[in-house]
């Protein structure tokens, strides 16, 4: 069985088309696709959103089986596509055989506030530093897996996040000058007495840090899955740990921006009942002279 | 007045040198006769932190100082001042790093009052936010000590933009005394710009005499072939001079004067801007500018990337998907290899061995390499970057039993490492000064440099050039490694 797993596509159909064409048809009911978050931007373009995510989904459907996703803090916290083919994983679980291999699957969409600057027009956030937040979805991930579980005893249990965990592949380090200088420049500016508290917000916002979600890691520490697939911390994209028997996958991003140095990126993993391979790949022209790339892609 | 009259008295064991004690009356004197500030230029290893704090007790004994203020860089060295403070000296007791956010200045007036302390110790940076409060004024303080000083010189590049100048904003203006203590490689041009600055100063600057020598081997760089990364890094580098070229020719045709040294600059909202009202540039120039400019500045990633063995990042990178680089990244590293060996070979004759990395993820490669090449237990290899918070500890961990330490630019100041037999220069430094301050701590030794073969050859070979020359001059020749630079 092939497993297909992005995520921030930000609504570049050119680039998942490119993912979709390289494919191949017959391997379709074998395959299913994971979205970890950021399929569209709903709040930047409001009108063509569930278009946009509408033909993602119908795009990726014409090479894979199923489709599973969570949806990013840039979609709708209420996405939902009519078919049943395509689920979201949303504070869901979900148990499915494919290619003679069992997957019972658990996702919680959106990212924690910590985890993104202010002012970014996001629509799906929660604050896990509010007991009743980070206790509700800690409730729904459990009782999720529960009933995805009952009465099966599936190959792999996968759970599939937008935010990665508190500690794994969550590091926000500034890849390139500008960010630095971003960073400084707030860091740098004056603090007015009256306007203290929303400084000292922003300085926090940031300063280089993890931005994993530390509900998603107590989950982890209870539930044990096979494989965590996330998203949302772009410049770990890539990024593959492991521990305590955890595979962790940082996929992000299928998107060409922010960085262009680590977007165009995707994961296959092939699963047999005896294990796991997998590798991460990009869309690119593989076989560009070094000038050309660099021309082309930086 | 006996030693019992004095509130202050140096530790038993400590005894200064007499070079030590002529510095301590000279700096006595300048201050006592009127001037207020005093830099203090000597070579690494000649004590400046115990000649000021033997002036500094002069002075409390003279009942002539109440409290001081002692400024540094960073949060560990002035945790290392304190400590050796309280070791060398009864009586000068200091507090440490208090911190705006946790201690108002208020309380740390109480503190020094009620418990009679000598003065606060604390990073430029703390004193920057109790500026910025105006926590703090200049009659707070009879003396201003200044350590590792520098930085306080005007910044160079855009890169090391952190100097000391920014933070200590607004210090000119005090008119109580200060004294600025500075390495000897600092040079006399630069520190006469300081002392303009600050006004009303002398400069006791000197090589000492009675002071062993250093000796240093600097040798040849060892070369590395690997046909593919030195191919790899002249096509960056082409790229990187045709962008810059390219945002060159724009900013001339737009008549903007400057920036051209240090275009990155251009990429600051604040900067970009001013830029755009003064010269009027239109939104499609700035947004050209801008692109190229963030071309640039991932060109230059790129290269340290290939070129400082950050496999991890570029294998994560779209990069790794094209086929040349597909290539390279299949084989080992083979500068790597080619360090193991060199590392083998110190071990083997049971001397310790310093290997400096000019970044981070370069550093934890190496461990990891060697670690795992050389079959190390982790007490053998010591790794320590500034993203440690005990340095100081890790680092005593290497002085005691440790074999192999793998630092980036930390131990540049204030710390010396004799027990290092050996220092391998693993990635050219950002600046050749500072790498010299680096090597400077482990007070003699071999330098041996790592390069592949071609584009980094030539930068390395210049680099031990100069490290050769101004270990010359530090040892008896009159100018300063910054003449070179």
């Amino acid at each position: 069985m092939e497993l297909i797993a992005i995520s921030d596509i930000y609504g570049k159909l050119d680039v998942l088309s490119d993912l979709v064409s390289r494919l191949n048809k017959s391997n379709k009911d074998q395959r299913i696709a994971i979205i970890a978050g950021d399929i569209a931007l709903q709040a930047s373009d409001p009108n063509n959103y569930q278009n946009t995510v509408s033909n993602i989904f119908a795009l990726l459907s014409t090479k894979c089986r199923m489709i599973f996703y969570v949806p990013g803090e840039y979609d709708s916290k209420d996405l939902s596509i009519q078919s049943e083919n395509i689920v979201n994983l949303d504070r869901r679980g979900y148990y499915v055989e494919v290619g003679g291999i069992s997957l019972a699957l658990v996702g919680v969409g959106g990212a924690p506030n910590h985890s993104i600057r202010e002012g970014e027009p996001t629509t799906y956030l929660w604050n896990e530093q509010i007991p009743i937040v980070s206790e509700g979805i800690d409730r729904d991930l459990k009782i999720s897996l529960e009933k995805a579980m009952l009465g099966h005893r599936p190959d792999y249990v996968i759970l599939v996040t937008h935010s990665p965990p508190y500690g794994v592949a969550d590091r926000s380090t500034p890849i390139t000058l500008r960010e630095a200088i971003i960073s400084e420049e707030i860091a740098l500016e004056e603090v007015e007495p009256k306007a203290k508290e929303e400084q000292e917000k922003k300085r926090v916002a940031v300063t280089p840090r993890r931005l994993g979600s530390r509900t998603i890691r107590e989950f982890l520490k209870y539930a044990k899955p096979d494989i965590h697939i996330f998203g949302h911390v772009h410049n770990q994209g890539g990024k593959v740990e492991e521990n305590e028997s955890i595979e962790f996958f940082n996929v992000s991003h299928l998107s060409p921006m922010p960085y262009k140095l680590t977007g165009r990126k995707f994961l296959t993993l092939n699963l047999t009942s005896s294990g796991f391979t997998y590798t991460f790949d990009s869309i690119v022209n593989k076989n560009m002279t070094f000038p050309d790339f660099l021309e082309t892609y930086l | 007045m006996s030693a019992l009259e004095k509130k202050c008295n140096p530790s038993e064991s400590l005894e200064l040198r007499s070079y030590q004690v002529e510095l301590v009356k000279e700096i006595f004197g300048h201050l006592s006769g009127g001037k207020i500030n005093v830099f203090v230029s000597l070579p690494q290893g000649t004590g400046k932190t115990i000649i000021a704090l033997s002036a500094l007790c002069d002075l409390v004994n003279d009942n002539s100082l109440e409290s001081v203020l002692v400024l540094l860089p960073r949060k560990a060295l002035v945790d290392q001042w304190v400590d050796r403070a309280k070791e060398m000296y009864y009586g000068i007791s200091l507090l440490k790093n208090p911190t705006a956010s946790k201690m108002p200045a208020y309380e740390t007036r109480r503190w020094l009052k009620y418990l009679q302390s000598a003065g606060i110790a604390m990073t430029v940076q703390s004193f920057k936010n109790y500026m910025k409060k105006q926590s703090f004024k200049e009659q707070d303080f009879d003396l201003i000590i200044v350590d590792e000083a520098a930085d306080l010189v005007v910044a160079r590049d855009f890169i090391e933009g952190f100097r000391m100048s920014a933070y200590l904003r607004g210090l000119e203006k005090w008119r109580t005394r200060k004294i600025f203590l500075l390495p000897y490689h600092v040079s006399e041009k630069k520190i006469k710009e300081m002392m303009r600055k600050f006004g009303n100063s002398t400069l006791i600057r000197r090589q000492v005499e009675g002071v062993d020598a250093l000796q240093y081997t600097v040798k040849d760089p060892i070369t590395i072939p690997d046909p593919l990364v030195d191919q790899i890094a002249q096509v960056l580098d082409e790229k990187y001079r045709t962008i810059r070229t390219n945002v060159n020719r724009i900013l001339t045709k737009e008549g903007v004067e400057g920036f051209r040294e240090n275009l990155e600059t251009l990429l600051s909202p604040r900067t970009i801007d001013s830029v755009k009202k003064i010269y009027g540039l239109s939104e499609d120039n700035v947004q050209q500018i801008q692109t190229l400019i963030t071309k640039y500045v991932l060109v230059q990633h790129l290269k340290k990337w290939f070129l400082y063995s950050n496999r991890e990042e570029l294998a994560r990178s779209i990069l790794a998907s094209q086929y040349e680089v597909t290539q390279w990244l299949s084989h080992e590293d083979y500068k790597l290899n080619k360090l193991v060996e060199v590392v083998k070979n110190y071990i083997d004759q049971r001397k310790k061995v310093y290997i400096f990395a000019q970044y981070v993820a370069t550093a934890e490669l190496i461990t990891e390499y060697l670690t795992k090449r050389l079959n190390l237990k982790p007490r053998d290899i010591t790794i320590v970057t500034g993203l440690d918070e005990d340095q100081f500890s890790k680092l005593d961990g290497f002085k005691r039993y440790g074999s192999i330490l793998v630092s980036t630019p930390v131990f540049d100041k204030g710390t010396d490492i004799p027990q290092a037999d050996a220092i391998i220069v693993y990635t050219p430094p950002l600046s050749t000064e500072k790498l010299f301050q680096v090597v400077g701590r482990i007070r003699g030794g071999e330098v041996t440099l790592l390069a592949y073969q071609g584009y980094e050859e030539t930068i390395m070979e210049q680099v031990a050039e100069e490290l050769r020359r101004a270990f010359a001059e530090a040892t008896g020749g009159k100018f300063g490694i910054d003449s070179y630079l």
